[in-house]
């Protein structure tokens, strides 16, 4: 299938990048979030926790290390080999987070936001930079907007934000219409926004002065619609181009992606977790290496300016069920890199039977807490993105911080 | 070809991207300071939009004419808010209300519309139906004045076609929306209804807690999450055994159980063996009992047993939580914001008064000074923009039977600032990119549309294909912006808004230029904000 992005690959491509971007509104890092949803193993590939007579490690592993990182080996996921050994000194991970929960909804709302009920933000929404066309761009995955729906633009599965920029959307109606031509439209949003300038300076309030800058910003992302697709196929590697493309060109602060595969294993576990990590590792290292070689909108790689957190909402129990299969597990782990970040260096930990081990600011393992907050990655996370964490109660985990 | 050619010349800074400007007043025409005080216009506008999802018409202004303090205007603006809900529309306002609550429009239940032998294009309508259950119920309860508790003691659900086909009920009349019983399980209101258990699972592990739960949430606004949490590290968490054990009798576990197990031990009748259509469809009055194995909690609402989904009813009926939950949750509607403890025992009392019918507690709400807050101004939700809309053009941006602004996954309501459907966020009070995009989009589309079918929308009062005086389309122009904004046009304004037609008429016609002059006037930044 030929796609836009694929008509405007190689050269031509390069060239739109470096002619075609939005003014960065600041230095903040930009960050992407891959979510992989209903509970991963860390055990299959970033816990080794061998040796420990209530944890049964999947077979055909070895405990292996790269540039300071212990992880879990096989020959069946090279790509985790490749990921770590090619990146491994810009990567961190953060073990023993508490979810404090084994229902999905609950962990997924309390590992993306710090808190399991109220308003909180997921934590891309909440680091994302309202002066950006696509604050938050939600390719797929949950969301939680909490107070802050306005940074939420979803790219929807059937196209509908590229529909939107391309003006395609009416052809989905079922009473088609003709629309108007684009010289006309044109006159009609210069007509629209001088009116909300008007009615801006007439009556000044926030809502009126944020119509104006989004009219603004609707106008910058018309003016691009040949040249990005929001459209992806769905999985990772697709997801993962698409937030190439709006992050070289500076339209999104954050990005989530999320593969439509399913995590959550109760029978034949260790099998599909080892398919299921190959084939994330496999696009996380080729997105790696597309962020060194990407330029950003300031023109330095973006691999530069962007921090990318790899999560899942709760892990796999220790032991596998009557079917092979490993039930829910209220303490994972987190995987992370990019500026800021400190690389090579693995934080928290799993205590004999796989309960978290709490870590301090300090990066020191604290015994008396049963695993690190949620919360305290998003005070990390807030600090990374030049954000006071402050309101949220709780120190940014500073080891975790280069 | 061309057009794609074009298009990456633009891109490559090859082609001219100038616009052609139309002149427009320095005040941009019709645009007036904002008042220190609500008006008493500015807040008819307001209670309708809120009380129905549309601006006012002109006619239903008139009342408030010469009346320039809310004072004065106090028993015609009495007057207009009881036609307002009364207004056929208010049912669909309160479902779109109370969708944040019960968070039931999602778009990813578990049972496939193939597997209740539909194809896959009905299943976004299948969805839809099943969502709008539980609000259908809460809409019917508010729009008859049933009492607020019928909601949890009621003996009838909603159906349409789509669910009675498929759910066991019986069905009072055809057609629409209409009322059910179910004929396989108890009583208990919205206890009993699919369409909020198939919103809510129950896995299994979790014996029903998480539904439990929800009903805490959604009808005493005391969700058990909100309280810390944590796995005591002596527990072994793989050891089915010591977690029973624990819920019973570990101090930091026993806090929350001992009222949430017993809750959940009302719902056993609904847990299901497997996420197919039958077990999901169906009550399972066998299972019941299976507390007795799972989590050893007798059927009890906070100490006081029961044995029903009927007795659960009951007792959050009788529960004081329950009406103040109502009483803070429509507070939290209509002001955006949280009452403070006298807002919330002057709307309780009204409540109570009127017999606990929603009429009778937005009554009090929207007298309420934090309602009447010149300050405060909203922005319309997708649901207030979709609805109003149709009001003005007889359009609705509809795809494969789906309304569009209504759907998450495949359409457009976060895009166009909505709350999201399962995290049952509010909508967007911060208009943003995707927003201005989506207005435009739909704007452009319901003008073309309104062009096309002059007649069906009722909106032209000239041919629209065929130039026309400068008088009629004056007086065209006129008539329109007393249709959207309910007060005449200031003169600049229709010059302004000539001037925009005379141009789109050169570029590409007189149907053209109405659709876009249309387009202009229904983006108006006035009509997005009130």
């Amino acid at each position: 299938m030929f796609t836009r992005r694929a008509l405007l690959g190689g050269a031509l491509a390069s060239a739109l990048v470096a002619s075609a971007r939005v003014p960065s509104p600041g230095p903040r890092r930009r960050f992407v979030f891959v979510i992989n949803r209903g509970g991963w193993d860390p055990l299959t590939a970033l816990a080794p926790m061998f040796g420990r007579a209530q944890i049964v490690m999947p077979g055909a592993t070895e405990a292996a290390s790269a540039h300071g990182l212990e992880y879990v080996a096989s020959t069946l996921r090279p790509s985790v080999t490749r990921f770590f050994e090619g990146h491994g000194q810009r990567v961190a991970l953060l073990h023993g987070l508490s979810v404090r929960s084994v229902a999905h909804e609950v962990c997924e709302r309390t590992m993306m936001t710090g808190a399991a009920t109220g308003d909180a933000a997921d934590h891309a929404t909440r680091l994302a930079d309202i002066a950006r066309p696509l604050p938050h761009l939600l390719l797929a995955g949950p969301s939680f907007p909490g107070a802050h729906v306005a940074r939420v633009a979803r790219a929807g599965e059937t196209g509908q934000l590229q529909q939107l920029v391309d003006g395609s959307l009416r052809l989905r109606s079922d009473r088609a219409t003709s629309g108007l031509s684009t010289p006309a439209s044109r006159v009609v949003n210069d007509f629209v926004r001088r009116r909300a300038r008007a009615a801006r300076d007439a009556r000044p309030g926030p809502v009126r002065a944020a119509l104006v800058e989004a009219l603004g910003r609707a106008e910058q992302l018309e003016d691009l619609r040949w040249d990005v697709d929001y459209t992806s196929d769905g999985t990772l590697t697709g997801q993962l181009e698409v937030s190439l493309e709006v992050l070289a060109r500076g339209l999104a602060h954050c990005v989530t992606v999320s593969p439509l595969v399913s995590w959550d294993t109760h029978t034949d576990s260790d099998n599909q977790q080892s398919q299921l990590f190959e084939s994330l590792f496999a696009g996380l290292d080729s997105f790696a290496t597309r962020l060194n070689t990407t330029l950003g909108p300031s023109g330095a790689p973006l691999s530069e300016e962007v921090v990318v957190v790899v999560l899942s909402e709760m892990a796999r129990t220790p032991q596998l069920n009557a079917d092979l299969g490993r039930d829910h597990w209220p303490w994972t782990s987190a995987l992370l890199w990019g500026p800021g970040v400190a690389g090579g260096r693995v934080l928290g930990a799993y205590d004999e039977g796989y309960r978290g081990v709490g870590v301090d600011a300090a990066g020191k393992l604290d015994p008396s807490r049963v695993g690190t907050s949620p919360l305290e990655l998003a005070a990390t996370l807030m600090t990374l993105a030049d954000l006071d964490p402050g309101e949220l109660g709780v120190a940014p985990i500073s080891a975790l911080l280069s | 070809m061309v057009r794609g050619l074009a298009a990456v010349l633009v891109a490559l800074g090859c082609a001219s991207e100038s616009v052609t400007t139309v002149p427009i007043t320095a005040d941009g025409g019709d645009v007036a300071p904002a008042p220190a005080e609500m008006s008493p216009t500015a807040l008819a506008v307001r209670l309708s939009i809120d009380l129905r999802g549309v601006r006012p018409t002109p006619e239903e202004l008139l009342p408030l004419e010469g009346l320039n303090t809310l004072e004065a205007a106090d028993a015609a603006l009495q007057t207009l808010v009881d036609d307002f809900l009364r207004d056929p529309r208010f049912p669909k306002r309160v479902r779109d209300l109370w969708a944040p609550v019960f968070r039931t429009r999602v778009e990813d239940f578990p049972v496939p519309s193939t597997a209740l032998g539909l194809t896959p294009e009905e299943q976004p309508a299948l969805y839809a139906s099943i969502g709008e259950e539980p609000l259908q119920v809460v809409a019917r309860v508010a729009d008859e004045d049933l009492p607020w508790t019928e909601l949890v003691t009621g003996n009838w659900t909603m159906v349409d076609d789509t669910l009675a086909a498929h759910w066991p009920v019986e069905r009072e009349g055809s057609g629409g929306w209409t009322p059910a019983q179910y004929t396989d399980r108890p009583a208990a209101g919205l206890l009993s209804v699919n369409g909020l258990w198939w919103r809510y699972l129950s896995d299994g592990v979790s014996y029903g807690r998480g539904r439990a739960n929800a009903v805490a949430r959604i009808f005493l606004c005391a969700d058990f999450l909100d309280r810390p949490v944590d796995f005591p590290r002596e527990l072994d968490l793989t050891d089915e055994a010591a977690i029973k054990a624990a819920v019973r009798e570990n101090t930091g576990c026993v806090g929350c159980h001992s009222a949430l197990d017993p809750l959940a031990g009302y719902l056993a009748g609904l847990q299901y063996a497997d996420l197919t259509g039958p077990e999901l469809i169906a009550y399972h009055p066998e299972r019941e009992r299976e507390w007795g194995v799972t989590t050893e909690s007798h059927p009890a609402f906070y100490g006081e047993a029961g044995y029903s989904l009927a007795d659960l009813g009951r007792q959050l009926a009788a529960d004081p939580r329950y009406v103040q939950c109502a009483v803070e949750r429509s507070f939290e509607m209509l002001t955006r914001r949280k009452p403070d403890l006298w807002a919330l025992t002057r709307h309780r009392e009204a409540f109570l008064a009127g017999g606990l019918t929603l009429r009778s507690l937005l009554r009090s709400i929207v007298r309420d000074p934090a309602y009447r807050d010149a300050t405060a101004e909203r922005l319309i939700t997708p649901e207030i923009w979709g609805d109003q809309l149709e009001a003005w053009t007889g359009y609705r941006l509809v795809s494969a039977g789906a309304d569009l602004l209504g759907t998450d996954r495949t359409g457009l309501r976060s895009l166009a600032g909505g709350g999201d459907g399962r995290a049952g966020s509010n909508s967007s009070e911060v208009p943003t990119t995707t927003m201005a995009l989506v207005w435009q989009r739909t704007a452009e589309a319901a003008a073309a549309y309104a062009a096309a079918n002059p007649e069906e929308s009722g909106l032209f009062e000239v041919d629209p294909s065929v130039p026309g005086e400068p008088e009629s389309l004056g007086a065209q122009l006129r008539a329109w912006h007393l249709r959207l904004h309910g007060r005449p046009m200031a003169e600049d304004g229709v010059a302004a808004t000539s001037a925009l037609w005379d141009t789109l008429a050169a570029m590409d016609g007189p149907r053209a230029a109405w659709a876009g002059v249309l387009t202009a006037l229904l983006r108006d930044p006035e009509l997005l904000v009130y």
